[in-house]
């Protein structure tokens, strides 16, 4: 279930990926890869019952 | 950057919507008591005294950008090395903001709601105004500026009538609060203080500082009378306790017998507020990221930089006293200011040795 935010964040990313090269590209995949460990972490965190963010309910949301 | 031109005006409006993120809703420096509104004035005139140093420096350089410009005055090393300060500045004002705002709404509207959602829209939105600079955020703030006015004007002028202005006598034996206050007001309010660089340098080079300085200082202004109004009108030791006494203040509000729960308008200003703050952070991390790591931005790293927001906005405080510790950080406010001090003081001295080592050459 964690993985839902990862997943939104590398399809976001993916999309705007495109007409990118050369050091500006590398720039743009070290952070990704910086944005995609964080979320995770943020994953675990919520399903670790951090007041922060519920992930549970976003599913909820998703399967009305 | 060529291309990325805004217009004074545009710009100014710009500003004032970027520093008056979450004006509504906390009110660092409560521990001030009473003086308050002293520790908000002391916090406006080192954030005119910054931003006046920032404005010489990229005046002596009109073509470069806010990176080169470091560049040039401090060498690669310590210019890219203050750049990458100031870019993680302006991330971490942002996350915070996001994340105050985030548990604001959370707590005074949607509960069920996951935290992260609010922050993510927020800043993804932001990112893709981006993809043709900050024209698009420019040319909205220009428009919505007057709504946040709008709501300024209600808060104080409807505010009066319940306002004990007695209330606000500062207790000038105690001077440390004072200023510890200024410290956690400065770097709250005034946090993303480098980042309007981003918005300096695509101002036309001719007669921006006025409308620049104007926006600064009539934010600080503002910010000070609001800090006023709300002591005055919950007391110094509500206004201490409350985590969003701005808003407790405003929720009493009302404009006549017509327009009634008046802290709907502060919920759409300080949103308005969040995404145009959440565009110029990510502008100006991305320029200054680009510098630092010597990329061409063509199309920038936005969205990355955005998503990383998001997801810090989840990590950065395990309750709600672990985020108020965050917005009131007595302990380390002056270390962190210190710091924007010197990111502030040391590329104007690196230019002035600079000039100086030029002329004795001649």
């Amino acid at each position: 279930m964690f993985f839902v935010l990862p997943a939104v964040f590398a399809a976001a990313l993916f999309f705007d990926f495109r007409g990118r090269y050369g050091r500006e590209k590398r720039l743009y995949i070290a952070l990704s890869v910086i944005a995609l460990a964080l979320s995770v972490l943020a994953g675990f965190a919520a399903q670790s019952d951090h007041v922060g963010a519920s992930f549970s309910g976003m599913i909820s949301i998703f399967m009305r | 950057m060529g291309e990325d031109k805004i217009t004074s005006g545009a710009g100014a409006a710009l500003c004032i919507m970027t520093l008056m993120t979450n004006a509504y809703s906390v009110m660092p420096g409560a521990e001030a008591g009473a003086g308050v509104w002293i520790s908000h004035i002391a916090a406006g005139a080192l954030a005119l005294i910054l931003a006046l140093l920032f404005a010489v420096l990229c005046d002596a350089f009109p073509e470069k950008s806010f990176f080169g410009v470091l560049e040039v005055a401090l060498g690669k090393f310590a210019g890219r090395l203050i750049a990458f300060f100031l870019a993680v500045a302006s991330l971490l004002t942002c996350v915070v903001s996001l994340t105050v705002f985030s548990r604001f709404v959370q707590i005074t509207a949607l509960p069920q709601t996951p935290q992260i959602i609010i922050p993510g829209l927020v800043i993804v939105i932001a990112a893709l105004s981006l993809r043709c600079g900050l024209r698009a955020a420019s040319g909205s703030a220009r428009l919505l500026v007057w709504f946040s006015v709008a709501v300024f004007l209600i808060y104080v002028i409807f505010g009066i009538g319940r306002a004990g202005l007695s209330l606000t006598a500062p207790d000038m034996t105690r001077v440390e609060p004072l200023l510890s206050g200024g410290g956690e007001v400065f770097l709250n309010r005034f946090g993303a203080l480098p980042a309007l660089m981003a918005i300096y340098v695509r101002m036309p080079k001719k007669g921006r500082r006025a409308p620049f300085f104007a926006a600064i200082g009539g934010v600080a202004a503002a910010l000070c009378i609001i800090a006023l109004i709300t002591v005055a009108t919950l007391g110094a030791e509500t206004a201490r306790t409350d985590f969003y006494p701005i808003y407790t203040a405003m929720s009493v509000r009302g404009v006549g017998g017509f327009i009634q729960h008046t802290e709907i308008f502060a919920c759409i200003a300080m949103t308005l507020c969040l995404f145009f703050k959440s565009a110029v952070c990510l502008a100006f991390s991305d320029d200054m990221l680009s510098g630092v790591f010597s990329a061409e931005r063509r199309l920038g790293a936005a969205m990355p930089l955005a998503l990383i927001c998001a997801a810090s906005t989840q990590l950065i405080y395990r309750d709600i006293s672990g985020l108020r510790g965050m917005v009131e950080w007595k302990s380390g406010a002056w270390f962190a200011v210190a710091l924007y001090v010197a990111a502030a003081i040391l590329p104007w001295l690196g230019e002035r040795v600079r000039r100086a080592k030029t002329g004795k050459a001649q």
